[in-house]
């Protein structure tokens, strides 16, 4: 199978890659695989960073091929482990195919949405919007993935939903902490121009904090609030 | 520890099981790529690590299993003879066999698909019975011609001429490919 073949295969119908999947298709197909995620996630890496300069876009193409990557490979064990506890026997062959190829599909869409990224940031956008663009973009180009990796849990077993659903949950808390940790892909106006920021607080407080700032409202609690083992630091 | 010095100190965790598994990847004769990739994405090769289950990567034996195993096994003896090992390659008779095991293994889906009365009682079964007819009759056909080349082995032995051996073994790779084309 060629690139071309493979890279319309993986966009029409992941699926398919994975559901035959043996160790001798994991070992052929793992590096296509791999080149497509990379390559698609470090193009909107580089849309990302665009409006800060070529060092951020350097900077977050080299980042966020990782946030698509470590997630994932993380949580592989577990979506296993999950399966089986609820009565599905799942190949590790064909979860490993699956989920490469599901990153892979994310990674191309990624880079045909690199593009529509980069118009707005371009445009002299307000800073927390255009982050909350990045991460709406991320979120849009990643659920293919998701649903790529719960679809290679087969059908049957006695609580195939729960190990689904128990899954998706924890792929999903993982892939946004990661983002949170390997911050910043859109770099703030005028602030340094760093690889990472200090780990402080986490995704959701941060979200809530850009949510508000998007809408005008800096009151004094705009920035993310810090808790538990960041408490200290941040406050 | 700090949170810089941690992060590194994962990240080097990661990479350095990632080479462990590239490495055995290697050693066991995988492709250099897929050594390479499994820096990155080892917890997803894991698979390839363990001995692969011989009876799952084999296709599931059919009606003629047996006599296709005996036939060739048969023939491979009878080459490993010194007087005999001149008239053929042993190795041309791998894709031969591949192509007769493939073919045994449609039929076997076939008969389980059958064995559903519903299916059997569908008009256009008749089709398929027709058609799994003429795939056994060719498997017939090559399991029948490898005895004629046993034979023809023994006159090698007496006369010397290997040429009618090699026709035989040529028609049959032939006929073998034949019964892929057939199934596609």
């Amino acid at each position: 199978m060629n690139a071309l073949t493979l890279t319309t295969q993986v966009l029409r119908d992941p699926d398919s890659v994975a559901a035959t999947a043996d160790r001798n298709d994991l070992a052929r197909l793992a590096p296509p695989l791999l080149a497509l995620t990379i390559g698609g996630a470090a193009m909107l890496g580089v849309a990302a960073g665009a409006s800060s300069g070529p060092l951020q876009s350097l900077f977050a193409a080299t980042k966020l091929p990782l946030l698509f990557l470590a997630p994932p490979l993380v949580a592989l064990p577990l979506v296993h482990a999950f399966a089986d506890v609820c009565g599905v026997a799942v190949p590790w062959s064909r979860l490993g195919v699956a989920t490469l190829a599901g990153l892979a599909r994310s990674g191309l869409l990624a880079a045909a949405a690199a593009p529509l990224l980069w118009l707005p940031l371009s445009l002299d956008t307000e800073y927390h919007l255009g982050v909350l663009a990045f991460v709406a973009t991320f979120g849009v180009v990643a659920l293919p993935a998701l649903s790529t990796i719960s679809r290679a849990v087969p059908l049957g077993g006695q609580q195939r939903f729960m190990a689904v659903v128990g899954s998706l949950l924890v792929l999903g808390l993982l892939t946004a902490q990661t983002g949170w940790v390997l911050r910043p892909f859109v770099a703030r106006p005028r602030a340094e121009v760093t690889f990472l920021r200090p780990v402080e607080s986490d995704i959701f407080s941060a979200l809530g904090a850009n949510t508000r700032s998007a809408a005008g409202d800096y009151r004094s609690d705009w920035q993310p609030s810090g808790s538990g083992v960041f408490r200290e630091r941040s406050e | 520890m700090s949170g810089s010095v941690l992060a590194l100190t994962l990240a080097g965790a990661w990479v350095g099981v990632g080479l462990g598994v590239g490495a055995l990847l290697a050693r066991q004769g995988q492709p250099l790529a897929t050594a390479a990739t499994a820096l990155v994405v080892w917890p997803a090769l894991l698979p390839l690590l363990a001995p692969p289950d011989e009876a799952a990567s084999r296709p599931a034996g059919g009606p003629f299993a047996e006599r296709i195993r005996g036939a060739f096994a048969a023939l491979r003896a009878a080459l490993v003879d010194p007087a005999l090992s001149a008239a053929a390659d042993a190795a041309t008779l791998d894709p031969i066999e591949a192509a007769l095991t493939r073919a045994d293994a449609r039929i076997a889906a076939v008969d389980r698909l059958l064995e559903d009365p519903a299916v059997a009682a569908d008009p256009a079964s008749a089709r398929l019975h027709q058609a799994r007819a003429h795939s056994a009759h060719e498997v017939e056909e090559v399991l029948r011609k490898l005895v004629t080349v046993r034979v023809q082995l023994g006159l090698v032995a007496l006369a010397g001429d290997t040429e009618p051996v090699r026709c035989h073994l040529g028609e049959l790779a032939a006929r073998a490919r034949a019964l892929e084309e057939l199934a596609c």
